[in-house]
Parts: C-alpha cells; sequence; structure tokens
C-alpha cells in the first residue's frame, strides 16, 4: 500500500520524458486559463444578480487563494494568517474611510502600506526565527489574536457584530464601480492582477530563489540567496494582496466583522491549494472553484453538502497529493506513455 | 485576596489538567508519525456525544467516561488504517486530509444529532469547603481522573513494552524498527491511544460543559499552543504547558478582562515560539 | 434548487385538489415570499421554527384559496434559502433571493450575526424585509431603512414592563450584570440599567465575557463576596444554562436569575436548586397557555410539523402571524408589489391574531408578550400587557 502511495508521489516527470511534461504542462495551463475564462464571463453572459454575486465573491476567494500560493505554494513557507490579513484590510480600509474621510480609491494604497507594515513587523521575526510547524502556529496565534483585539476594540470596530458600511467606490471613467457589475469588475480585475503578480514573481529571479528556498533552504543559502529577507518578502506580498482583497469584499458586502479574520478559513485557504495543486498557477483557481463553487452547485444534498466536500478533499488528498493540477499532469503523462 | 488567588489557581489547575489531556494526543501523534492531526478535536466532541447519551439512557457517568474513552479508541485506529497510514510524512497531505474529515464529522454530527446544546447530568454537584476554600465538587472529580489518567499514562510509557517501543521510535524510527519494534503497529497504537485519551477528555468536558457537534474546535485549538509551547512531542512538555494555559486564562479572566479569556493562550504561544522556540524544556526534537 | 421547486409545485398541486374548483373562479395570482434564515448549524434552533411557522400560515392560506387584494385571490409561494449560520454564507443566501424579481418581501433571521448582513442586503436592493434579531433595532428606523421590520419587541419596549414584574417576584435587592461582549448586550444593558434603579435595585457590577465562552468560573469568581441576591445574564440558551450551572458549582453567589433571553429551558433543570428564574417570553406562553387562541394554534402546529413545542416554537408563532398581516397590510394598500405603499400600511396596523400584533411608525414590533417564572419548583407565566 504504502509503497503504492509513494511511486505516485515520485515526480512523474522523469519517465516519459521532456516531451510529454512540456505538452502536459501547456494542457494544464490551457485548462487553467479555460476555466477562468469561464469564471470570468459567465456573469457577463447571465444576467442573474445572483450569478454575478457569486462570480464576485468567487474572483476575491481566488485572489485570496492565489496570493497565499506566493507564499505558501512558491516558498513553501506555512502561513496561517491570510484570512486575518484579508480581514485587516476590510477594517483598514473601512476605517480610513470612516474616520479620516480619504475615499475608497485613496484608501487601497494606504491599506497596502499599512499591511505591509504590519506584515513585516510580524513576518520578520515569524521567519527570523521559525519555520515548518512553528511558523504555522505563530501566524495561526496571530491571527487569532488580531480577530480577537478587533472583536474588543469596541468602539472603533464595533465589537463582534460587526460593522455596516455605507461608502461605494463611485464612478470612475464612466464605470459605476458601485453597481454589482462594477463590483464584480472590479474584483476580476483584482483577481487578473493577482495573477499577473504571481506569474510574474515565478518567471523572475525573486521567484526562482523562492523556489530554491522551498526545495531546500540550507542549499539556497549556499547559493547566497538571503532566505530570510526572500521568505519576508514572498509573506509581505501575500497579505498585502489579501488585505486588498478585504478592502473590495468590504465595499461589495457593505459589512464586515471580525469573523472573516476567522483562522479556520485560513486553514480552508491552506486546504483549497493543496486540493488545487499547491505551487502551480492554476491551483488555487481550481481550489477555488471546488471550496467555494461546488458547495452553490450541490443543491441536491442540502445538510450534507459539506459532507460531500469533505469526502472530495480527503479522497482527493489520500489519491492525488499534487492536487488536481497534479492529478491532470499525471494523467496526461500517463497516457503519453501508454500511447507511445 | 491571598484566598481568591488560590482559588482562582486552582480553577486554572482543574481545567488546565483537561487541556493537558488533549494536547498529549496531538503531541505524540505529531511527535512520533509527522502529522499534524486537525482532526483530533472530532475525538474529543464524539467522546462527549458517547458519554451524553449513555448517561441519558440512565447509565452511570463511569460506564459513559469508560466507553467514551474505548470507542474513541477504535475510532482512532481506525482512522490511523483508513486515513493517516497513506500520508505519512507528507505533512500537507496528512492536513488536507484531517481538513476533509473535520468537515465530514462535524457536520455528519450536526445533521444526525442537531446543533442544539446538550447538558449532561455531572456524578457529583454543588460544591465543598475546604477550610476557608469553597471546591466545585465535579471540577475536583474532574481534575483527579485527568491527573490520574496523565500519570497512568506516563508510567504506560515509562514501563511498558508498548510505551517502550513508542520512545524508541520517537527517537528513531528506523533504529526502532532495526531492534524489533513493529513499526506499523505502533503508529496505530499512538492513534489510539492519543483519541483514546481525547475521547476520555470529552466525556469530562460534557460533564461540565455544553456538548455541542462544534465543540471539538476549542480544545483542538488549545491543543496546539499546548503541544508548541511544550515542545512538539515533548510529553512533559505537553503537560506542563496545559497547566500552564489553564493558570493563565484562569488569571486573566479574574484579574484582567474575561472579554479576552482566548488571547491570553495566543500572547503566551507567540512569546514561546520567539525565545523558547524548542518548547518549555527545550525539547527540540521529538522526546517522550 | 430543483427539489424545492418540486416540492412547490407538489404543494402548489395539494392546494389545488384540497381547494377544489369552486374557490377558483377567477385565476389566482402568485405572491413569492422570501424566506432566509440559518436551517442549518448552530443559529437553526432559532431559525427552522420561524420557518415552519410560515410555512404553516401559507399552507392554511392557501388551503382556503388565498387571500383577497382587490377583489383576487393570490396563493403565496415560499422561496427558502439557507444562511447557515455564518454572516458570509446568509449574504450569499439573501443575494439569491434578491436575484429573483419577482420577490418583493422577504421575512426570516432571529441571530444577529448572519442577520446583520441580510438586513444591509434588503436595504440595499430596497427590498421589503421582515427580521427578528436583536441588532436590527438598530437598523430599523435609520434612513435608507424604510422597508425593514423587526418582528419582536425591542428592549426598550419589553424592559419598561419586565424590570418592575421581576423585582417584585423575585424580591431583589442588589444584581450584577453578566452577558457577553457584544453590541446586542452593550445596547440592552443601557436600556435595563437605568430601570433596575428605578425600582430601587442596585446594579452593583457589569462583567462581559467573550463569546463563546464555556467556561465561566473565573469570571463568576468575580460576583463572590459583592452580597449580591440576583444576576442578570443574557443572552442565548446555553450561555444561560451554563452560567447557572456553574455558579451552583462555584458557590457562593446569587441563585435568583434574571434572563434577558427567551426561554426557561435553561433553568428547567436546575429548578430546586435555584431561587428563581424569570425570562422573556417575547410571543405568547406556549408551554402553559390558557388562552383558547393560542392553544388551538399549538394543536394545528403539532399536526402540520409533528413536533413538540419547544422554546424555540415561539418564534414560529411570531411569523405564522407575521405572514397573516403582510397579507392584511397588502389588501389594504391595494398592491402585492409596491413594497413602500405596503410598509405604509403595516406601520401603524394592528393585527388581532393568535396574538395581538402592531409595528411602529419606525418598523419595531409592538406585541404582547408574556414573562416566565420558575420559582419554588414552579413554572408558570405572567402576561405583560405591552399593545
Amino acid at each position: 500500500m504504502t509503497g503504492e502511495v509513494s511511486s505516485a508521489r515520485a515526480p512523474a516527470a522523469d519517465v516519459p520524458g521532456r516531451q510529454s511534461r512540456l505538452a502536459a504542462s501547456m494542457l494544464l495551463a490551457l485548462a487553467g486559463w479555460l476555466v477562468l475564462a469561464l469564471l470570468l464571463s459567465v456573469p457577463v453572459v447571465y444576467h442573474s444578480r445572483y450569478i454575478v454575486y457569486l462570480g464576485t465573491l468567487l474572483a476575491l476567494q481566488a485572489a485570496l487563494a492565489v496570493s497565499l500560493n506566493i507564499v505558501l505554494g512558491f516558498a513553501g513557507q506555512f502561513a496561517l494568517s491570510q484570512s486575518a490579513f484579508f480581514g485587516f484590510g476590510a477594517y483598514a480600509s473601512a476605517l480610513l474611510i470612516r474616520d479620516l474621510d480619504v475615499g475608497f480609491w485613496t484608501s487601497l494604497p494606504l491599506t497596502a502600506l499599512l499591511t505591509s507594515v504590519l506584515a513585516v513587523a510580524v513576518g520578520y521575526p515569524a521567519m527570523r526565527f521559525t519555520g515548518g510547524i512553528h511558523l504555522a502556529l505563530i501566524t495561526f496565534a496571530f491571527g487569532e489574536l488580531l480577530r480577537l483585539v478587533t472583536a474588543n476594540l469596541h468602539e472603533l470596530t464595533g465589537g463582534p457584530q460587526g460593522m455596516q458600511l455605507v461608502y461605494t467606490p463611485g464612478v470612475v471613467l464612466g464605470v459605476d464601480f458601485g453597481s454589482t457589475r462594477g463590483l464584480y469588475c472590479l474584483a476580476t480585475g483584482f483577481l487578473l492582477l493577482c495573477l499577473l503578480i504571481s506569474i510574474l514573481v515565478r518567471r523572475s529571479d525573486f521567484g526562482r530563489a523562492l523556489f530554491a528556498i522551498r526545495d531546500d533552504e540550507t542549499l539556497a543559502t549556499s547559493l547566497g540567496i538571503d532566505v530570510t529577507a526572500h521568505k519576508v518578502a514572498a509573506f509581505t506580498l501575500a497579505s498585502t494582496l489579501a488585505a486588498l482583497a478585504g478592502a473590495i469584499y468590504a465595499v461589495f458586502t457593505s459589512f464586515i466583522s471580525p469573523e472573516m479574520m476567522n483562522a479556520s478559513d485560513s486553514i480552508a485557504l491552506v486546504g483549497m491549494l493543496i486540493v488545487g495543486g499547491l505551487g502551480t498557477t492554476p491551483g488555487p483557481i481550481l481550489g477555488t472553484l471546488i471550496f467555494v463553487g461546488l458547495p452553490e452547485f450541490l443543491r441536491v444534498a442540502k445538510n450534507y453538502r459539506l459532507v460531500l466536500l469533505g469526502i472530495i478533499i480527503v479522497v482527493m488528498a489520500l489519491y492525488s497529493p499534487k492536487g488536481i493540477a497534479g492529478a491532470v499532469n499525471r494523467l496526461m503523462t500517463g497516457t503519453r506513455r501508454s500511447g507511445a | 485576596m491571598l484566598l481568591d488567588i488560590i482559588q482562582t489557581g486552582l480553577d486554572g489547575v482543574m481545567v488546565g489538567s483537561l487541556y493537558a489531556m488533549v494536547a498529549l494526543g496531538i503531541t505524540l501523534v505529531f511527535g512520533l508519525v509527522g502529522i499534524l492531526n486537525f482532526a483530533h478535536g472530532q475525538s474529543v466532541m464524539l467522546g462527549a456525544y458517547v458519554c451524553f447519551f449513555l448517561v441519558s439512557a440512565g447509565h452511570s457517568f463511569w460506564v459513559g467516561a469508560i466507553v467514551a474513552t474505548l470507542a474513541m479508541g477504535v475510532f482512532g485506529a481506525l482512522l490511523e488504517r483508513a486515513v493517516f497510514r497513506r500520508t505519512l510524512g507528507d505533512p500537507f497531505a496528512g492536513l488536507a486530509v484531517s481538513l476533509g474529515l473535520i468537515m465530514i464529522i462535524e457536520n455528519v454530527a450536526a445533521a444526525a444529532l442537531t446543533p442544539d446544546p446538550r447538558f449532561m447530568d455531572a456524578p457529583v454537584s454543588g460544591n465543598f469547603a475546604v477550610g476557608p476554600l469553597l471546591l466545585s465538587s465535579q471540577r475536583s472529580l474532574v481534575f483527579v481522573i485527568s491527573s490520574a489518567l496523565i500519570l497512568g499514562f506516563w508510567l504506560f510509557l515509562q514501563y511498558s513494552t508498548l510505551g517502550k517501543a513508542i520512545r524508541a521510535m520517537s527517537q528513531s524510527r528506523q533504529g526502532a524498527a532495526l531492534v524489533g519494534v513493529r513499526v506499523d503497529t505502533v503508529s496505530r497504537s499512538i492513534f489510539a491511544v492519543g483519541s483514546a485519551l481525547a475521547g476520555a477528555a470529552g466525556a469530562l468536558y460534557a460533564s461540565l460543559f455544553a456538548v455541542t457537534p462544534f465543540m471539538g474546535a476549542a480544545p483542538l485549538t488549545k491543543g496546539f499552543i499546548l503541544a508548541a509551547l511544550g515542545g512538539l512531542g515533548s510529553v512533559p512538555g505537553a503537560i506542563a504547558a496545559g497547566f500552564l494555559l489553564g493558570l493563565a486564562e484562569s488569571f486573566g479572566s479574574r484579574y484582567l478582562s474575561a472579554s479576552f479569556r482566548d488571547g491570553y493562550g495566543f500572547i503566551i504561544l507567540i512569546f514561546a515560539l520567539l525565545f523558547l522556540p524548542t518548547g518549555l524544556f527545550g525539547a527540540g526534537k521529538a522526546r517522550v | 434548487m430543483s427539489g424545492m421547486r418540486w416540492k412547490g409545485l407538489v404543494a402548489g398541486v395539494l392546494t389545488f385538489a384540497l381547494a377544489g374548483s369552486a374557490a377558483l373562479g377567477q385565476t389566482a395570482g402568485v405572491v413569492k415570499l422570501g424566506y432566509v434564515g440559518s436551517l442549518t448549524g448552530p443559529h437553526s434552533g432559532w431559525d427552522v421554527p420561524a420557518l415552519e411557522g410560515m410555512q404553516m400560515a401559507v399552507t392554511e392560506i392557501n388551503g382556503a384559496g388565498g387571500f383577497k387584494v382587490g377583489g383576487k385571490a393570490y396563493r403565496i409561494e415560499i422561496v427558502q434559502e439557507d444562511a447557515q449560520s455564518k454572516p458570509d454564507a446568509a449574504a450569499t443566501a439573501a443575494q439569491k433571493l434578491l436575484s429573483d424579481e419577482d420577490i418583493h418581501v422577504v421575512m426570516g433571521v432571529l441571530t444577529s450575526v448572519p442577520g446583520v448582513p441580510v438586513a444591509t442586503q434588503m436595504a440595499k436592493a430596497k427590498v421589503m424585509y421582515i427580521g427578528g434579531f436583536t441588532a436590527m433595532d438598530g437598523i430599523v428606523g435609520k434612513p435608507g431603512n424604510e422597508l425593514s421590520f423587526r418582528a419582536l419587541d425591542t428592549d426598550d419596549t419589553v424592559a419598561k414592563g419586565f424590570v418592575p414584574v421581576v423585582v417584585k417576584e423575585l424580591g431583589l435587592k442588589k444584581v450584577g450584570i453578566l452577558v457577553p461582549n457584544d453590541d446586542v448586550s452593550k445596547t440592552f444593558v443601557k436600556a435595563y440599567q437605568p430601570l433596575f434603579s428605578q425600582a430601587g435595585v442596585e446594579v452593583s457590577m457589569v462583567e462581559f465575557f467573550q463569546p463563546g465562552t464555556t467556561d465561566f468560573a473565573p469570571v463568576l469568581r468575580k460576583f463572590q463576596g459583592k452580597g449580591l441576591d440576583g444576576m442578570f445574564i443574557g443572552y442565548a440558551d446555553p450561555d444561560a444554562e451554563a452560567i447557572i450551572r456553574q455558579s451552583l458549582e462555584v458557590g457562593d453567589l446569587p441563585k435568583k436569575f434574571v434572563y434577558r433571553g427567551g426561554s426557561g429551558a435553561p433553568a428547567v433543570k436546575y429548578a430546586d436548586k435555584i431561587d428563581g428564574f424569570v425570562w422573556q417570553i417575547l410571543t405568547r406562553d406556549l408551554a402553559s397557555s390558557s388562552d383558547e387562541k393560542v392553544k388551538a394554534w399549538i394543536d394545528r402546529y403539532k399536526a402540520a410539523t409533528k413536533k413538540d413545542i419547544v422554546a424555540n416554537t415561539y418564534w414560529a408563532l411570531t411569523f405564522y402571524d407575521a405572514v397573516f398581516m403582510l397579507g392584511k397590510a397588502m389588501d389594504a394598500a391595494g398592491t402585492t408589489t409596491d413594497q413602500a405603499a405596503i410598509a405604509a400600511k403595516l406601520k401603524g396596523m394592528v393585527y388581532d391574531g393568535v396574538r395581538r400584533m402592531s409595528f411602529d411608525k419606525d418598523g419595531h414590533a409592538v406585541t404582547d408578550v408574556d414573562i416566565g417564572i420558575i420559582k419554588g419548583g414552579k413554572t408558570y407565566s405572567i402576561p405583560e400587557k405591552v399593545l
């Protein structure tokens, strides 16, 4: 039994050779982009408000997963604070707008700035002194602490019951970003931005250094890579993108609460990445579709749809540890091999 | 004032012993098998329900607690056999699997048992006086039981053959296999024992607090904090950390603010991870 | 979705068969009534009964051939969505209902965490919404929320009659307040504290605990040795039961409890160990009712749902009456779609259903409630005339 699993986990690419691996990854990329295109176009085709709403939600959730992938998938750092920063961004933007009278668009760069300061402050000691499972626990503890503090600062944040927001992004360049469709454009635009950043990082020296750190930290150090600085940079980038997603989420739902920072959501995000395919470009999108999209379509099993989702996750994790992206990859190279 | 401090300290030690029981299972499984089992809290929840239903059906608390412990032991062994064995050495797969398991178990429980909180009749009620101190009867009983279980477990590790095998395996998996330890059997036993302890803790939780399908989350979170605080894999560390957290929460809620109760543990954890990265006793790598 | 449609169809066909063709001299219109609430998760205990009450009312209305607006008969069809006890799922469920252009009125949600996002979405989309959760008191009547109604009395309304009765029944002199640390609590503490003082009771301490607390021993210690004779606690049943149980465990604490909550269930098991427990029945007492109308309703409820009466069945009665009241308001407004007109009629209308119910000019309910009491091992209720 164990032998079977470990052979499945061994890099399948060694056997079939470069060509089929290239074909597989191209097909995978194509499938990923197709899913994305579908995701983006559905609300334009369908005029139902709900579909547009769901599309916006999916886009923001996918943006969170794509950005987490940079620190978790690329750099291999187990950060469990993604939803804490998501919530932090929502509150930061909302409070800047309410108390300091800045506009929604001005609040975005300010939120990004505040978040990166916080992320460096948290990330530096965490990445410098801990790693692996300890990093997961320290970021988890930070996230829960942030949630509790937010829930306890009644005067500022409205406490556990959350805040109702009254602002909208307004009309920019003739597009009403306050409308359902405008918010949808904002969210999907942001998702595309995150994807673009993720792809650029992957292809840059910075990204290659991250992969080196993930694969072997000692080796990376001996190659002259400043390991801590790279990890903190990846963590800060992921956290800042999460905060911006939070700021957009806030204006989208007009309601925020400390529940946004719940650590279980961070853990679920990690689950999405694992199910979709850690470290791959389409992985986060596929994972989001399964986690967020699937329950919406599993309408039949109302009470049991989360159970069904759980079963899917367990089966995926057991039989396809590299996620869907890995499964497709393996399937392709496998077919190639038998065809040759 | 002094009396109050002693009393608050006792409250802390009493819940701390419960926390330690849950943390033991987490730290053992991680230290020996390398899996962070997020589904561990579900053993607490299921154990609590087993005990609750037996007591409601007219059995004594003792029957309920013993059955809950045994049932969760079997449950742990089954989970290991069906699921966790296949994720050995792959922490990400282990994490994904336990996430899936939480969803399955929690939602099946909520659908089958309703989410309504239930309160079980405790075997003893009220309180008793020791000199000037007023002690809760049930809490004292819980403290005695959990301390006995923790002590028993420690003796088991020190003196039983299986316990020695577990300790051998925690030092070197291959070495243990070489000297004839059946690594497979030991792994399964660790899951079973950890889950049984969680089941016993569940029965004790049920004698004090409400039973709900979602009750596993809090002991789980605390268990992780403690396992890390004590040094992952360290049994004495987890026990000491359990009492420390109980005291911190108790004193924090009593003398600072009760609305920040869970925050005290997280603060301790963050400082401990930064300044004592190898745990309370500097255990570092798995040491049982 | 398809399962629901199918059920709706079956219900429709059955109604058809039951009502017979006589009642259908003219083709009946259909009014789609939205329901959003936590059908799953920890808050489902409150919200499922609300849906049952609505379904009961709809079955009765449709069975009688529908309700009349301007001489035309209308049947009601409920479209339901699950809020899953979570704020984000609640917002999604609300959006789903809002995407159906034929839904002009939405009801449901009795808990604040999923409730606030629902009310927010409804107000944003200018759709009429009748909810029940406490945080609605801060929403109803505010600009932009003209179409929002809360079907339960506000704390201010209830407290005026409640506090004097409680003080007299339990003979209180000095109480402590122990409630969760959230907005709901902070709001109602402001309403109750001065009323206790007016009634000659000293409120000597107020403590807020972290929502979700299960171990109350440390915070209960703060109340020891203060010479208190009563505790004012809130506002969810599991919290209340845990506080009572652990007060008895910890000892040296008052044994009289005033519960700002809607059920006697938390104290039932400890009835012979405590000196008194008083709670608010925000509709009519269903457990020991002497009112004929209420008794008949209880029989119909049991027949319709095959369930027994429990504490949360109250909400079924509230929403049952609310559906009938909505029908009356639509008739008075002469429209089933003009929400502003319907809302205007609903405000200020007094409806004599199973209980008496009305809404003030802002949309806050003003209705009769009962006060439940457990004392000396006996359980009884006192009607509190509000309306």
